[in-house]
């Protein structure tokens, strides 16, 4: 009767033998991925992008900051892929060079933003109580201070700069994944195999890191890079007001915010064209990536 | 056969679910015939199509369904002897005539009371809905005190306070209640009953249990009862059906199923339970293995992989149904050499 | 006598605190588990049946320290000595883990539907101290092959599984460090019949391989008295009948475990029992009836049960029961 009550036949009897035969869920989540055009499309943009801002000295042989005064504003040619702006500098290489801050900007504060988040939603979320309420009433002001004012300020004190715009970012950008994590964790920790490993005197912080958190894990990487194409955007928006980068830097929203002289909007339409379908086309990328990574990663959906 | 007033017929009735580009096969030929004023159990484990088949009858499937069947006839016998027949397998799923249908002829009550009622609307006006809908011409007032007088019926005390409440001020015995008593509302001829008191304490399904019977006998309702529970079968049930992984295995009264079990499977199940007042030391039957997965099924007995009498011929094509005494019915070989009916 | 407990309880409250308005005012009790005094004995299936909301599980819970008690002593004898276990420091809750371990309801959630079978039960061997590989791999395999489960199974996720199968790897999760005590909190009501009889058999078996003591809590009183040696009854949060298990049916005493009896329904056909319909409902365990708690459904109330509330008595053979009919 005891093997009857199997329904698998392969009756290995050693666990190393038995290893082997193990379900490999990361496969078929590989696959399903690839079953998604849209994801896979997202996908292979990012990696092009990033390929070239990487490689970006293979790719090119101007330097984005040096100007060309014998070819101001000339449209894209066989010397100039995507042309020159008004000072002369070669588009491609600064979409190139500027993408490297741009999505630098972007990843390490939404990597760094969710990290925070994470870690106070986890505990927030775990513990409840007093801890959780200090944390949710912090929570609250970071989201309800205009981020704009706390980058005037910043510029004001200690200028513009890359470092400076991350952690803008970093420190007002952990409240969406703050409450993603918390409401996980407060959801979760009362499923039942939370109260197994209670059962088993399994420690808080191991409960918190090795149990739950896998599984709000998942969710806070679709998250961040939900995240990315955000803080692209934003860059680019405080980059164009003069807030964000240094103009000396290249980067995608400085390079928007070269062109905005009225003649340059009417005359050079590429100027500005290049950098905006540069963001347009690395944010849609993403947010299909982040789709397609969200479809496979929800263990909800299996 | 003629004196029969059979309300709901089903001949071979198929449905099937199609996904990832598979068709699975969930109910196999499934016949049964139900007469007026009397209750059919349809009694099986968790996934042996119990639920399909009677969601299959009144069109209440996702779009992924397939159903197929030689009939399903609903017929009413309300206002003359010469019943009204309805085709329902001709229908469609959420058309006009069907939609007539359930209500003021076929109504359910599902597993969860819980579930079943809109937390945000007062229980009266849920009821009222399903009244409103089918009588265009009823005022609200009209309405609510056909439904107070329902709840009356239904012995649930100051029905007037009642249905002003929210479900959430309702125990769960009484939500049930209010349940029966939406489906009830239009005062229909068949009631299927989706595991009416799984989610019910057993004190308060013993009253649920008892107000359905009085449905049964003092308004000669028909009943269709889903349930896993041998013991509910017998002190509701006049007639049993069977089922294992969508086909009937067994079908027959109820005094046929319980005292003469004879295809493996009831017999086993019925041995399983553990009943009140058992010897010290005595052991269960158990069933070795598990339900298979429907879309590994092959032909031959759906129980053969279990079934402790398992022969070759078990394992090949269709096993049909032998009539072992009158009306009842057993799908296994064991019995071949009695008159094959299905 | 008293070295043959396992677990006595005494007089143990778990009071859960409603509060309301602003300020967070405590305004009153869920007397989840009021003034309960029982006792386990070793090596015997003590069941625990009531409806829901009859505290059971949390009075489980509470011999588990997954709920501290309000008030009252929950001793725990394993070698000898009795201890009261709502005093343990950290070390001693720490060793008392691995001597009593739980079988929780639904095996769908028992197990993390993100970590392999494997990962799931290596955990307790881990906390608890076995630093070898090959010794933890041994301990799976003899846990596993008490459950007939393959060791293959241990490279699979939960989800691969069926509800007797997730029951089974619980079990053998939970038995893996050699508990003295299993609480099986409504371990099958979430099995079909066929699987239900799998699994209280194996339970069973396991018993006697072992020694082990169950505290078997359920809805189900057809199961628990196929399970249990003793029985215990509770109604809102109070412990209202105790007998052993064959004694209880044949000799049934209280009116609340009249009702509940004759309210199951048997597979049987002709019973001549007569039926007894509980009226209304089981009052809310926040206001809870002055004098005996089920006086409100009781057909056999009398004057004294609306004011006096009759405690746990002996009354011969062992069975204990709280009612002024019997005193």
């Amino acid at each position: 009767m005891a093997e009857n009550n199997v329904t698998n036949t392969n009756t290995t009897n050693s666990i190393d033998n038995a290893r082997k035969y193990g379900t490999k869920l990361w496969k078929k989540k590989v696959r399903k991925f690839f079953n998604n055009r849209l994801a896979v499309f997202g996908l292979l943009v990012v990696v092009i992008f990033l390929v070239l801002m990487i490689g970006a000295p293979i790719f090119t042989k101007w330097d984005p900051n040096a100007p060309n005064f014998k070819a101001k504003l000339v449209g894209p040619n066989a010397e100039h892929l995507l042309g020159t702006d008004s000072l002369g500098r070669d588009l491609f290489a600064r979409i190139l060079y500027g993408g490297r801050t741009s999505v630098l900007i972007a990843v390490v504060s939404s990597f760094i933003g969710s990290t925070i988040g994470t870690i106070l939603g986890a505990i927030g979320g775990y513990f409840e109580g007093f801890i959780d309420k200090c944390l949710v009433r912090l929570q609250e002001i970071v989201s309800c201070f205009p981020q704009l004012i706390l980058v005037l300020i910043v510029v004001a004190f200690i200028g513009p700069g890359t470092w400076n715009l991350i952690l803008i970012f970093a420190l007002t950008g952990w409240t969406g994944c703050f409450r993603l994590v918390r409401s996980e964790f407060i959801a979760r920790k009362e499923e039942t195999y939370v109260k197994v490993c209670e059962a088993f005197g399994m420690s808080n912080v191991k409960i918190m890191f090795s149990q739950i958190l896998p599984s709000v894990l998942t969710t806070v990487i679709v998250q961040l890079t939900m995240n990315i194409p955000g803080y692209v955007m934003q860059e680019a928006g405080l980059s164009f007001l003069g807030f964000g980068v240094p103009m000396n830097t290249p980067t995608w929203g400085t390079m928007l915010n070269a062109a905005k002289a009225s003649s340059i909007l009417i005359n050079n339409p590429h100027c500005w064209l290049v950098p905006g379908l540069a963001i347009s086309l690395f944010v849609l990328a993403v947010n299909f990536f982040g789709d397609g990574l969200r479809d496979v990663m929800d263990p909800r959906q299996q | 056969m003629e004196d029969k007033k059979i309300i709901l017929d089903v001949k071979n009735l198929n449905t099937s679910f199609k996904s990832d580009g598979q068709v699975i096969k969930i109910i196999k030929d499934v016949s049964f015939q139900l007469e007026k004023g009397r209750s059919l159990a349809i009694v099986g484990e968790s996934g042996c199509g119990k639920s399909v088949t009677v969601h299959s009858v009144t069109r209440l499937m996702a779009k992924n369904a397939i159903i197929n069947s030689d009939h399903v006839i609903y017929r009413s016998y309300r206002n003359s002897e010469e019943p009204k027949e309805y085709r329902i397998d001709k229908m469609s799923n959420y058309g006009k005539e069907m939609r007539s249908l359930r209500g003021p002829e076929i109504s359910m009550v599902f597993q969860d009371p819980m579930a079943s009622l809109n937390p945000v609307y007062r229980v009266g006006d849920q009821i009222i809905e399903g009244l409103l809908e089918h009588n265009k011409s009823m005022s609200k007032k009209e309405a609510m005190e056909k439904a107070i007088d329902m709840l009356k019926k239904l012995g649930i005390p100051a029905p007037e306070q009642r249905v002003k409440d929210y479900p959430y001020q309702l125990s769960g015995g009484m939500k049930q209640r209010i349940v029966i008593a939406i489906a009830m509302i239009n005062d229909p001829e068949l009631i299927i009953a989706d595991e009416p008191t799984t989610a019910l304490d057993v004190t308060i399904q013993a009253q649920i249990m008892e107000l359905m019977k009085k449905l049964q006998t003092d308004y000669n309702k028909s009943i269709i009862l889903i349930t896993h529970n041998m013991g509910l079968v017998t002190e509701m049930a006049d007639d049993v059906i069977v089922m294992y992984m969508g086909r009937i295995v067994e079908k027959g009264s109820l005094r046929q199923i319980f005292s003469n079990p004879s295809h493996p499977y009831t017999k086993m199940l019925l041995s399983s339970v553990p009943v009140l007042g058992l010897e010290q030391g005595q052991k269960l039957t158990t069933i070795p293995g598990s339900t298979p997965n429907p879309a590994d099924l092959k032909e031959g007995c759906e129980f053969a992989g279990r079934c402790p009498f398992c022969t070759d011929a078990c394992l090949k094509g269709k096993i049909p149904g032998f009539e072992i005494e009158e009306g009842h019915m057993v799908r296994c070989l064991r019995c071949a050499g009695h008159k094959e009916v299905d | 006598m008293a070295d043959n407990n396992i677990f006595r309880l005494e007089n143990v409250k778990v009071w859960f605190p409603v509060q309301k308005g602003f300020f967070k005012k405590t305004v009153g009790h869920v007397k989840a588990v009021d003034d309960v005094t029982i006792n386990v004995k070793r090596n015997e299936t003590l069941g625990i049946v009531g409806e829901s909301g009859c505290g059971k599980t949390t009075l489980g819970k509470a011999m588990m320290l997954l709920e501290n008690p309000t008030g009252g002593d929950v001793y725990f004898n394993e070698d000898g000595t009795e201890k009261d276990i709502t005093k343990f420091s950290k070390e001693e809750r720490f060793e008392f883990r691995k001597k009593v371990q739980m079988i929780f309801q639904d095996p769908y959630s028992a197990l993390n539907p993100m970590k392999k079978i494997y990962t799931e039960m290596e955990e307790p061997l881990l906390i608890h101290g076995y630093k070898d590989k090959a010794e933890r791999e041994y301990m799976m395999e003899q846990a596993l092959k008490l459950v007939n489960i393959p060791v293959d199974y241990l490279f699979k996720y939960p989800h691969e599984f069926s509800g007797g199968q997730r029951q089974r790897v619980c079990i053998a999760r939970a038995m893996e460090i050699n508990p003295k005590v299993l609480v099986c909190d409504e371990a099958v009501s979430a099995l079909d019949v066929s699987i239900q009889a799998q699994v209280l058999n194996l339970m069973k078996d396991i018993q006697q391989e072992r020694d082990l003591t169950y505290v078997f809590i359920a809805h189900d009183l057809s199961v628990v008295q196929y399970m249990s040696d003793r029985i215990l009854v509770m109604y809102l949060g109070k412990a209202v009948e105790m007998a052993d298990s064959i004694e209880l049916y044949a000799n049934t005493k209280h009116p609340y475990t009249v009702s509940l009896l004759s309210a199951i329904p048997v597979p049987v056909l002709d019973r001549d029992k007569k039926r007894i319909i509980l009226k209304g409902d089981v009052p809310s365990p926040i206001n809870k009836p002055a004098g005996c708690p089920f006086h409100e459904r009781c057909d056999r109330c009398m004057e004294r049960c609306k004011t006096e509330e009759p405690q746990l008595k002996d009354v011969g053979n062992g069975h204990f029961v709280a009612c002024h009919l019997y005193e």
